[in-house]
């Protein structure tokens, strides 16, 4: 079961980025260096090439060896930041089954390792304004018995709603500070990436009974 | 061993961290570990946290590595192929925030002239540190320079290895201007651009001050030994 879910984690969020390579790529020419679909893309390939040894492991050592691949073969921002997010839960992860509030705090520790990396927090056009809505909101629904389907709903609405703010934001942090006022009234691509990875997880979760 | 701090430099381009290297070897030469890591696995522009992590274990000495980048991302990756070394090594890893070429050489000249870890780095990073440890109420001594050249190159090299053998904390400055330097940074020595006929104040607090202040008054004095 849980061996079948890591190999439906790593094959749907690797699927996720090579469709919207494209996309993350032409966001990130509008406000950085237009390597984000690439960058993303052979991270997720490299984690994708080691799924079989991925699969093999529990939860917390597949989390880790996975942002250790990020870390070292991104080449980009991105890179370190994924990285810490997944290696940032593993350290809070469970040995067996994995409850909603053991997650919570599994995710919040991974945001908080972001936030320490990139020196950066909400409202600065990064990830960071999709992470932490979806962290709170989860953290909030954790406490509240509500099923499967509203809370899958929940996480989708705040990630959404967090891309879309950081339209009007401008950056402070990462190559895309460079263009000061210039870079409002784009989306952010790390926050773009983080919110088609959520959405690609939510669905796989809510799909397959093995990730349940 | 080498006992000079290291330089390690990070950029997105491999031709820029190799050129700096370049630059600062130059300047360097085999006395100071230096290595860098530029572009990513592809070949492109990028960072790679694997050949940083290399670098920085091939140039390690326990006088410690100072790290130069280049934007964002570098310094994300060199701060997290740091955090995979032991904790008795990251202690003593800096990553400068000063301009890659500019801050690689004065680090480079730095090192190479002995200065230690802390010093490279403040060097480095155009701060003035360790400057107000002197109370204005110790009293300063006047040395006139009579060296054609002034306090440049040769003379700045002994003046600073003389003022490094003692413990005192000596500083020194142009009688001039006011802000008083570290007179153990060859860096911060060559930059007073003390040339001839110009007064020197010198300070310094510590067990052995006296000595040191007189020792190098008499250096001044006596033309660098030349």
């Amino acid at each position: 079961m849980k061996a079948k879910c890591i190999n439906l984690l790593i094959t749907g969020t690797a699927t996720c980025i090579e469709e919207h390579r494209e996309l993350l790529t032409e966001l990130d020419s509008k406000i950085g260096d237009a390597d984000h679909g690439i960058n993303m893309l052979r991270g997720f390939q490299a984690i994708l090439a080691i799924s079989p040894e991925l699969s093999e492991l529990n939860f917390g050592e597949a989390l880790k060896k996975a942002g250790m691949t990020m870390l070292m073969k991104v080449g980009g921002a991105s890179g370190p930041l994924y990285g810490s997010l997944l290696i940032g839960m593993s350290k809070a992860t469970p040995q067996e089954e994995i409850n909603l509030k053991e997650f919570v705090v599994m995710l919040e520790k991974g945001v908080d390792d972001v936030k320490k990396r990139g020196k950066s927090d909400v409202g600065e056009k990064t990830m960071l304004d999709v992470l932490v809505p979806v962290s709170l909101q989860l953290k909030e629904d954790a406490n509240n018995i509500i099923d499967k389907e509203q809370l899958i709903k929940n996480i989708i609405i705040q990630a959404e709603k967090g891309l879309e703010a950081t339209r009007l934001m401008q950056a402070t942090k990462g190559r895309a500070s460079f263009l000061g006022e210039r870079s409002i009234g784009h989306l952010d691509p790390g926050a773009m990436s983080i919110c088609l990875l959520i959405k690609t997880i939510c669905n796989i979760i809510n799909s397959h009974k093995e990730c349940t | 061993m080498s006992d000079n701090v290291g330089v390690m430099i990070v950029s997105h381009s491999l031709a820029v961290a190799s050129g700096t290297a370049e630059m600062v070897r130059q300047i360097g030469g085999d006395n100071i570990p230096i290595s860098f890591a530029g572009g990513n696995a592809d070949g492109g522009l990028g960072t790679d946290v694997e050949v940083i992590l290399k670098g920085l274990q091939e140039i390690w000495t326990e006088a410690g590595i100072v790290v130069l980048y280049d934007l964002g991302s570098a310094e994300m990756s060199s701060e997290a192929a740091i955090e995979m070394l032991p904790e008795y090594q990251q202690k003593r890893i800096k990553i400068c925030e000063a301009p890659l070429v500019e801050g690689a050489i004065l680090a480079g000249v730095e090192s190479c002239g002995g200065g230690h870890l802390e010093q490279v780095t403040s060097v480095a990073e155009k701060k003035q540190v360790g400057i107000d440890k002197i109370s204005d109420s110790i009293e300063s001594h006047r040395v006139t320079i009579a060296h054609p050249i002034g306090l440049h190159a040769r003379p700045a090299v002994k003046f600073t290895q003389l003022a490094k053998s003692f413990e005192a904390n000596v500083q020194v400055k142009l009688e001039e201007q006011t802000v008083w330097v570290d007179a153990k940074s060859i860096v911060r020595v060559m930059g007073l651009k003390a040339r001839h006929g110009k007064v020197l104040n010198l300070r310094a607090t510590g067990c052995d001050a006296a000595e040191a202040v007189k020792k190098l008054i008499v250096l001044v004095d006596t033309n660098f030994g030349e």
